[in-house]
């Protein structure tokens, strides 16, 4: 073993003291926060957010009983500051995008109770743009002429057995 | 075709895959429908000659409802005399008068890749008295997605306004938001269409696939101290998993007396770790790998190492082919340098077991190098590389870097006590690092194998030189005690201790390294099992020792002595523990993967560890994982392979039993094994540690 290189020490120690500190303070703590009907099926959303010095360093979002996995914040602003929770939190929970604003005020026993304003959207969302093309037509009546265009599925009988599915229109 | 008087008037019949070697057509020979103002009924014939299908004379029967000249209904057809089919069908019918003057009437619209950009949507509006009244959409194989065309204006011939449209998921399931959601998904076009000649249509649109939804609502919960928290949530002493295989090297942590969540369902998610390394989440399917290690557990504390790909220098061949992939390229060419550096940090990070913040993180700026994409191709989610994981002894703990570097580093401040290598291959790996960051390529690979997880014991870490030997190094110091013994390629040493009531107990410990017996203390090889083969890293229980196998010979159990090895049992070849799945032994049982021969006795099995006889067989719900069985408290756990999930069985004495749906769409560091400690699972993903609470609520 050779001298322990002194950049390696620094940066260690540089690490560390930026590392967070638990320690009981204004402003730490562990917040379980149910949001009711947060979601698009109309369920709770449960957020836990580990605060220190006010800021939140953890958090995870489940759904019981829907599933017990965290769903991944994207964005975490909370705030713990003069007894209240305040800040937006992003969740992608299966799929679909949330987005909550929340603002609750804390207890000096702990409870927190406030109120939330959410929006989300799919996670296929995106912006679309193109050509439109079509007709406008007279509407069917009994006895008009009129030109048919039919889309049948597997209408014909298969030629071999393991031959694959056709579609025909007619 | 054109119909009047109820009478087809000319026609085809054809394949949508013309020109395919199983398209065909046809003429229609006759067709008689009733047509009224919504339903149409009737039945149609065609001959089909030529073709891929069954040639003959097909007949088709058909009903259904017209709505804004959008036909949906059933048809059965019959060819030679028999009926083979019943199913939907969908057209138009478009009258052959002229549309009625004013506006009204009904708008067959096509707006071209409204569906994500990956498929035109049809719309059939109707208008009457001078305003939208309702209207239908088509698309990817949905036939009525439903529309709101209220806001639509008419003015001049020019047709403006916005569309919603409220797309119905298929079964197909071909889009990317549909799949999973199963969900409609609302949709906003803003139309701009100008009406020319005989009624035709022709213009833009402009929209978002996908619209926001608002919610409101309130919050109540709890804000708990952290004091609180790490009362509750604190790990009880004793049971830690404080390396590879856990603490008494067979794969099973340390009974807490408490009964287990019948359903992983059930299990309490404690915490998410404060720390994230390589935050490969977002990058799925294409992360910025970091290595396979698992986590360990020592003394409240939760190590984790891993390589953090950094710097200027990038492979630039696997950059330009990420930029041409459309996943990749969305990530942003950060990201993508990111993942392509050559140059790395070998990492460790120490969280606190009860709450998942971070106590702290030691970096060792370019001490490392990436291994994520080795050998692939930039279009894959290339291997990460080895599987090194941290061992400690409660006062330090001793991590193997990523080109072989060693560092012995203080629990509880990750101060680094001292640093040395293993010598040789690292070197190499320092060479061909130098290599690749001088050629800015990836070229062929370099160094040894780093895939052995170091043990430590009685003051003396026990590491893999990389070229099949250990290196014992002082712990105090870091002096090179010893080199010496064998290890195969994916196993690591395992500390065993003689029992106190068996007669052998002589205070020492000895290192197992694949079928050998080592002396602690001085690397010299005491026995080795006679003709038994090692594979996986093997298991001690007691005084027992149980060897994975090989294709010819299974798994086998040998009684231990500090002078020798005496076979118990040993199973046939198709018995032999699968690919890098070591064995769990548990309440007096073997459990672990198989592979079998030929296709026989793959899956789980479940063995007596006394007399070898196979008393469990699940062959289902497990794939080819290369994480490791763990255990507790009659519960088997396991990670599937490719993201299947992490299971978790009963354990024996009947054949093991999956409980509940495994965890699934956790990200995991695929191939990393998880760690058992007091009743919790401390498991490492993509996207961070994550801590459940196995156990029971009292």
């Amino acid at each position: 073993m050779g001298p322990l290189p002194m950049a390696t020490v620094l940066v260690a120690a540089a690490c560390l003291a930026a590392s967070s500190c638990p320690a009981r303070a204004e402003g730490d703590g562990r917040l379980g926060l149910v949001l009711r009907r947060a979601t698009q099926d109309g369920n709770d959303l449960t957020l836990h957010a580990g605060f220190v010095g006010g800021r939140a360093v953890q958090a995870w979002g489940t759904t019981p009983p829907d599933n017990n996995i965290p769903h991944d914040p994207r964005e975490l602003t909370l705030r713990l500051q003069d007894g209240r929770v305040r800040g937006s939190v992003s969740l992608n929970v299966r799929y679909v995008l949330y987005r909550f604003t929340i603002d609750a005020a804390v207890a000096a026993g702990g409870r927190a109770e406030g109120t939330y304003l959410g929006a989300y959207c799919p996670a296929g969302t995106q912006p679309v743009r193109g050509q439109l093309s079509g007709s406008r037509q007279a509407p069917v009546a009994k006895g008009t002429p009129a030109r048919l265009q039919r889309r049948w599925s597997c209408a014909t009988a298969r030629r071999r057995a393991a031959s694959s599915t056709r579609c025909a229109r007619g | 075709m054109e119909l009047r008087d109820g009478k087809a008037a000319g026609g085809k019949f054809y394949s949508l895959r013309e020109g395919m070697k199983w398209g065909f057509e046809g003429t229609l020979e006759s067709a008689r429908l009733r047509l009224d103002a919504d339903q149409i009924a009737g039945a149609v014939r065609a001959p089909i000659d030529r073709g891929g299908a069954r040639l003959g004379r097909y007949s088709f029967e058909l009903t259904g409802t017209v709505t804004n000249n959008f036909i949906l209904g059933r048809y059965a057809a019959h060819l030679d005399g028999n009926e083979f089919g019943a199913r939907d069908f969908t057209g138009t019918v478009a009258p052959l008068a002229a549309p009625p003057a004013g506006g009204d009437g009904i708008y067959a619209l096509v707006a071209g890749g409204a569906l994500e950009g990956l498929q035109d949507l049809e719309l059939y509006l109707r208008r009457e008295g001078g305003r939208f009244v309702g209207g239908l959409g088509r698309g990817g194989n949905v036939m009525n997605h439903l529309v709101d065309a209220n806001g639509l204006k008419l003015a001049d011939g020019h047709l403006t306004g916005p569309l919603l449209v409220t797309v119905l998921p298929e079964p197909q399931q071909r889009f990317r938001s549909w799949p999973r959601s199963g969900r409609p998904i609302r949709i906003r076009l803003d139309l701009d269409a100008t009406e020319g000649k005989g009624g035709a249509l022709a213009g833009r649109y402009e929209g978002q696939y996908g619209m926001t939804e608002t919610l409101r609502g309130t919050a109540a919960g709890t804000l708990a101290a952290w004091d609180d928290v790490r009362r509750r949530e604190a790990f009880a002493a004793g049971r830690d998993w404080p390396c590879w295989r856990g603490p008494t090297a067979n794969g099973c942590g340390v009974p807490t007396g408490r009964a287990m969540v019948d359903e992983l369902q059930h299990a309490r998610l404690a915490w998410r770790s404060e720390a994230r390394p390589p935050d490969v989440y977002r990058g799925f399917p294409y992360p910025i790998q970091s290595g396979y290690n698992g986590p360990i557990v020592a003394d409240g504390k939760v190590f984790l190492s891993y390589y953090d790909p950094r710097g200027p220098v990038c492979d630039e061949k696997f950059v330009a082919q990420a930029m041409g992939i459309e996943g990749m390229k969305k990530l942003g060419e950060p990201w993508i340098r990111k993942k392509f550096a050559i140059d790395a940090d070998d990492v460790v990070v120490c969280v606190e077991a009860a709450t998942g913040l971070t106590l702290w993180e030691a970096r060792f700026v370019r001490k490392s190098v990436n291994w994520g994409k080795q050998g692939r191709g930039a279009a894959i989610s290339a291997k990460g590389g080895p599987h090194i994981v941290p061992c400690s002894d409660g006062r330090r703990v001793y991590v193997v870097g990523f080109t072989g570097r060693v560092y012995a580093l203080d629990a509880g401040s990750g101060q680094c006590a001292w640093e040395s290598d293993i010598g040789p291959a690292h070197l190499a790996f320092e060479k061909m690092k130098a290599r690749w960051l001088a050629a800015r390529s990836i070229d062929g690979g370099g160094g040894g194998r780093l895939t052995n997880p170091p043990t430590v014991a009685d003051g003396v870490l026990v590491v893999a030189d990389g070229h099949g030997g250990l290196i014992g190094f002082d712990t105090a110091t870091g002096a090179r005690l010893w080199h010496g013994g064998r290890i195969g390629s994916v196993s690591g040493p395992v500390i065993w201790r003689p029992s106190a009531g068996s007669g052998q107990a002589d205070g020492n410990a000895y290192v197992i390294a694949d079928t050998a017996c080592l002396d602690l203390r001085t690397g010299g090889e005491l026995w080795r099992a006679a003709g038994a083969h090692g594979g996986c890293t093997a298991a001690v229980a007691g005084d027992l020792l149980v060897l994975s196998g090989s294709r010819e010979q299974g798994m086998s159990c040998w009684r231990m002595t500090p002078r020798g090895a005496t076979k118990l049992w040993e199973l046939p070849g198709e018995y032999h523990v699968a690919g890098y799945c070591s064995p769990l032994v548990m309440g007096g049982h073997v459990y672990t993967r198989v592979d079998g021969l030929e296709g026989r006795r793959q899956g789980l099995v479940c063995v007596e560890l006394a007399t070898g006889k196979v008393v469990g067989w699940e062959p289902h719900g497990i794939g080819g994982t290369c994480s490791s069985m763990l255990g507790t408290d009659g519960r088997v756990l396991y990670e599937g392979a490719c993201y299947t999930g992490f299971f978790m069985y009963a354990a024996a004495p009947r054949t093991p039993v999956q409980l509940g749906q495994p965890l699934r769409d956790i990200r995991y560091g695929e191939s990393t094994t998880a760690a058992v400690a007091d009743g919790r699972l401390i498991l490492r993903t993509n996207d961070g540690i994550l801590c459940y609470d196995l156990r029971k609520d009292d």
